[in-house]
């Protein structure tokens, strides 16, 4: 392709300005997605960090819920069994045992013990209220937890409830312990933290109640909360590295794959687009390239036939004044001479036609002018023209017409398919031979056949017959003139007139020639 | 008095030949061998009929059709084309107003014979191509 054509040079600007384009384009909005991307990564940190916070307050939340039910059930049974003016011990014993808890307290409205269990007669009596911050704060009117306060005998962490309730001598406080080990209280912290944290229950001196999850190495991220209505806190703790990978460390990659994958078929589409707007420059360019050849070819059979036609007028203008005897008188002998030049210079003059004609069709540059005619006419007017030829050499040449079948065609092309085939067959057949011209409809196809009894056609070269220039070994050993354009001209005019043309030929026989041409009746 | 004939001819070989055979059949000639000359000639020999190269140097032979046309005296002026170029640029100068076209080689007979029927008048066969007779 030549790039020197203006044409294509503004193509390869208009493409490279596209492809600039598409390249800038291309990487904002690479650019953009991956800000997006790790904005969204950062952002998801963030709201992970915050979210954990949520949690460690939520489970805070869930664990003072469990208290203070703990401490209303504790009431409740309070305020039914030990309510009465005078609580003797027995009464104490059996509500504590029926509440299943190992320790017990009942104090009276100004904090003095009322009754203890296990039993210990020895500090009946005497005033625990200010001895135990959480009895302290039953005694205000609210609940009250203690933090550590023993060790059973297992060595399970002891805890202590207090809450205060109404009685006939106008209020008591109940105060119970809590095995820490057996209650409940396990489940809801281990419920209530994040997987992969660890919760831990500190009382408010700094001793651990309670705790959940295992420990671990590593940056981690501490949250913590108060667990509303006792002196307790909740300190959650979770590894930094779970908290930003919380699914699982593929999942942090999903939408960096999904970047590169988008990456990648962006840049596959992009190529895919340039690779399409070269080809189609290229297309353009090969189009405009084989246009321009089109008219440089037209150009020169313009030229070449005018240039061989005109010496050709003046060759047969002088040699016919010549031959009519205008110049003088000349000899018999002189005479013959000249019309073997005569005869020449119109072979010469056939053949500037059939090569201006297979130019022209090469070129698609020839146009038929389609008129609807009657097959077997045509076939007489070409039998009637061949006749003085046919006469000449001896052979006999008749017309032989079936049903009569119409066609649309260019009378002059279809003459010439008819007059070569014609000629061709008188050419080849002996003396005293026989060409038959027969017309015919058949199956909705107008049909000429050209049957001769020449010599027929070697195998070997029947498949070369329509090609352009193609003499046989019959007619080169015969010395049968001819350009061997006919042939290939008749294949390409019937062609032309979506016909066909083909023959069947025995060696020694003959040959028929057979033109199918679309009927229009 | 015999018909003058115009050709207009760049080839000089050709002027002589239809000058031979032009006056052999009894006409008179007259010659220019460009578009721009043409013009000229045929104002001041006032010919009976014009033989017209296509090919021409100064004014091809369509510039000459149509110069023509515009001239009162010429426009009456029968024209018959004679080119060695494509058929269908002689078919297009009939169209424009040209009386026939001839191809090279053409038939010197049947040329006589379309000059003949131009003058007197008539009508005859006009398109035949370069096949010589």
């Amino acid at each position: 392709m030549n790039a020197d054509l203006p044409h294509m040079r503004g193509l390869a600007r208009c493409s490279r300005r596209v492809i600039a384009a598409s390249v800038l384009l291309l990487v904002v909005l690479l650019g953009g997605f991956a800000f997006v991307v790790v904005q969204s990564q950062r952002e998801s940190r963030e709201s992970l960090e915050d979210r954990f916070a949520l949690r460690g307050s939520l489970a805070g939340r869930f664990i003072s819920t469990y208290v203070r039910d703990v401490a209303r059930l504790q009431k409740n049974e309070a305020q039914n069994s030990l309510s009465g003016s005078a609580v003797t011990r027995r009464d104490f014993e059996t509500t504590v045992d029926g509440m299943g808890i190992h320790a017990a307290v009942l104090l009276d409205r100004q904090g003095r013990l009322l009754q203890v269990y296990p039993r210990n007669p020895e500090i009946l009596g005497k005033n625990l209220g200010a001895s135990y911050p959480h009895l302290a704060a039953a005694l205000e009117g609210r609940i009250g937890v203690s933090g550590i306060v023993a060790s059973a005998g297992r060595g399970s962490p002891i805890v202590a409830v207090a809450v205060p309730f109404a009685s006939v001598e106008g209020g008591r406080v109940f105060g119970a312990a809590i095995d820490l080990e057996t209650s409940p209280l396990a489940a809801y912290l281990e419920n209530s933290i994040p997987f992969s944290a660890e919760g831990r229950l500190i009382d408010a001196n700094g001793r651990l109640v309670m705790k959940s999850g295992a420990p671990f190495d590593g940056e981690a991220f501490v949250t913590s909360a108060a667990i509303v209505g006792t002196p307790w806190r909740l300190q959650l703790t979770a590894p930094k590295s779970t908290l930003y990978a919380p699914v699982s460390g593929l999942a942090r990659w999903v939408p960096w794959a999904l970047f590169a994958g988008f990456s990648v078929a962006a840049v596959g589409i992009l190529l895919l687009f340039l690779r399409l707007l070269e080809s189609r420059t290229q297309v353009a360019g090969r189009h405009r390239e084989v246009m321009r050849l089109m008219q440089v070819q037209q150009r020169f059979i313009a030229t070449t036939s005018h240039e061989l036609r005109t010496p050709l007028t003046s060759v047969t203008g002088y040699l016919d004044l010549l031959l009519s005897g205008m110049a003088g008188p000349f000899a018999e002998k002189q005479r013959d001479l000249l019309l073997v030049v005569r005869r020449n210079a119109g072979r010469l003059l056939d053949l500037v036609a059939d090569l201006m004609l297979a130019a022209e069709i090469d070129a698609r540059r020839l146009k038929l002018n389609r008129e609807p005619l009657a097959l077997e006419d045509l076939a007489r007017e070409t039998v009637e023209s061949a006749q003085p030829q046919a006469d000449e050499k001896g052979v006999e040449l008749v017309l032989e017409t079936g049903t009569p079948a119409n066609v649309v065609a260019d009378r002059r092309r279809i003459s010439q398919v008819l007059t070569n085939l014609v000629s061709n067959a008188v050419k080849f057949t002996p003396e005293n031979g026989r060409v038959e011209v027969r017309s015919f409809r058949e199956n909705g196809h107008a049909v000429i056949e050209v049957a001769d009894n020449g010599m027929g056609i070697p195998e070997a070269e029947q498949s070369r017959l329509f090609d352009r220039f193609f003499r046989s070994s019959n007619a080169l050993a015969q010395e049968i003139p001819g350009s061997g354009l006919g042939l290939a001209i008749a294949k390409q005019l019937t062609d032309l007139h979506g016909g066909q043309l083909g023959f069947t030929t025995s060696e020694g026989i003959g040959t028929t020639f057979r033109v199918e041409l679309p009927s229009s009746q | 008095m015999a018909s003058k004939i115009l050709v207009v001819e760049d080839d000089q070989d050709i002027r002589n030949l239809l000058h031979f055979q032009l006056t052999s059949a009894g006409f008179e000639t007259a010659f220019a061998r460009d578009g721009a000359t043409a013009l000229i000639v045929a104002r001041k020999e006032r010919p009976d009929l014009i033989l017209l190269d296509l090919g021409l140097p100064a004014g091809d032979g369509f510039v000459v059709m149509e110069r023509m046309k515009a001239i009162p005296d010429l426009e009456m002026i029968p024209v018959i084309v004679v080119t060695a170029r494509d058929p269908r640029e002689g078919e297009r100068a009939v169209q424009q107003g040209a009386r026939a076209f001839f191809h090279k080689p053409f038939d010197a007979d049947a040329l006589v014979a379309e000059i003949r029927a131009a003058l007197g008048g008539g009508a005859v066969a006009s398109e035949l191509d370069g096949s010589p007779g």
